[in-house]
């Protein structure tokens, strides 16, 4: 599991442009599409879920982005249900800057399942054996402020 | 490939596989406080149904349902029913029927109309068609919960905070009208799980009574806030939901799903 999320996310940094499935054509872009011209947090967290998009899984359209500073961690709610795969992925532009991305259970456990963090990027993913309320918390594990975005997908 | 390879060693050596065993619990401060978003704490239709897939493999054609017309022009019942078929559409997609995808996004879109949001959601209506053709199911999952995405964005835009919370009921109680029916037919106190929802249920009651006091006074309104509140105590339960409580979740549900569809009473 451990390897394979390895491979994955250095697939999706190898080849951003590439690995995602071409969308069918929007006649006006929509707010919440990402733009590939631009180089935002937002898109690089879409590159680096598009690998998992390629395992089947789908990506939200929400997402949460703002500026994670050192010391000053963000805790997210989400609602995850048993047996489904969820994998949540953040990344930022700051150079010298690193993110660490957890996922605890409804009594506030860490899932303690398989989280990576790269240069620029952290993913963690869970499959929750219970459903009900879960949370996302993103921290700075190297440098001071960081504007970051986070997105999930799920299978 | 050489500078891919480089590229793939350097970031190799920053890739940092760590286990979260060592973490000290989340303080009780910190899950009160944390940040809760609609667009990700509250899941799509598309995720709920994913899992309820894998824990009953249902058929989905059964579960798919010809439209219910709208005989009504009032915006709140017009939101409501578009948050319905948004929760339709993903059944449809579940079941892989195209047509009846390409049929309920004409839906989603015609009632998007008369609610005037629906320059905003064209572009997307048109994907899901194209999308339903070519059976590519997955992207239309996304493409849908872009939709609806849309859909909620163009209502703030327009100011109307109110017919959004209407627009999420809808599609929530379509989701718990479908899960509790398949729990009565295949009881399994595990699977109780997917209709206990209660900081969701608590979160759309708090909708409600935010809205504006023109909106709540709205028969609707009322008759879905008083019908969720009685929710509450079987979603507060810490055991598996009995089998009573799934009946009065599913008669809920449909007595909500009926009185979105009636023309409201005439003053």
């Amino acid at each position: 599991m451990k390897r394979t999320m390895v491979i994955l996310s250095l697939a999706a940094i190898l080849a951003p442009a590439t690995a995602e499935e071409p969308r069918a054509p929007q006649t006006k872009p929509a707010p919440l599409d990402a733009n590939p011209s631009t180089n935002t947090p937002r898109t690089r967290a879409l590159e680096v879920a598009a690998a998992y998009r390629n395992q089947g899984h789908a990506l939200r359209d929400g997402f949460w982005r703002g500026v994670l500073e050192k010391n000053k961690p963000v805790t997210i709610a989400v609602h995850l249900f048993a047996k489904n795969n969820y994998s949540f992925h953040a990344a930022h532009l700051a150079p010298g800057t690193m993110i660490r991305l957890a996922i605890f259970d409804p009594q506030g456990n860490s899932m303690g399942g398989e989280e990576l963090a790269g240069e620029n990027s952290a993913t963690a993913g869970v499959s929750p054996t219970r459903s009900g309320r879960y949370y996302v918390r993103l921290e700075l594990t190297e440098g001071d402020k960081a504007d970051t975005c986070m997105v999930y997908s799920y299978k | 490939m050489t500078i891919r390879v480089s590229i793939a060693a350097a970031i190799l050596s920053f890739c940092v596989a760590a286990s979260r065993a060592e973490l000290p619990k989340l303080e009780a401060a910190e899950m009160n406080s944390a940040v809760f978003m609609e667009t990700m704490a509250l899941p799509s239709s598309g995720e709920f149904f994913t899992a309820v897939d894998k824990q009953f493999e249902p058929n989905w054609t059964k579960i798919l349902r010809p439209s219910v017309p709208v005989t009504t022009a009032q915006r709140e019942h017009l939101a409501l029913q578009v948050g319905v078929l948004l929760a339709d559409c993903y059944v449809a997609i579940e079941a892989q029927d195209g047509q009846a995808a390409k049929n309920l996004g004409r839906d989603i879109l015609n009632l998007a109309k008369k609610l005037s949001v629906s320059q905003n959601v064209l572009a997307r209506g048109q994907n899901i068609s194209d999308l339903a053709d070519k059976g590519e199911w997955r992207t239309l999952r996304e493409e849908l919960d872009a939709m609806q995405n849309d859909i909620r964005l163009s209502m703030q835009d327009q100011n109307d905070y109110d017919l959004l919370v209407f627009l999420m009921i809808g599609s929530w109680v379509r989701q718990m009208e479908i899960a509790s029916a398949l729990l009565i037919q295949n009881p399994d106190p595990d699977a109780t799980e997917l209709l206990k929802q209660p900081v969701i249920l608590q979160h759309l009651l708090e909708r409600l009574g935010g809205m504006t006091e023109k909106s709540r006074a709205n028969p609707l309104a009322e008759t879905i806030r008083t019908r969720l509140e009685t929710l509450q105590p079987h979603m507060a339960k810490n055991t598996p939901l009995a089998d009573d409580s799934i009946s009065y979740i599913a008669a809920t549900m449909a007595t909500l799903l009926n009185a979105s569809a009636e023309p409201p009473p005439k003053p």
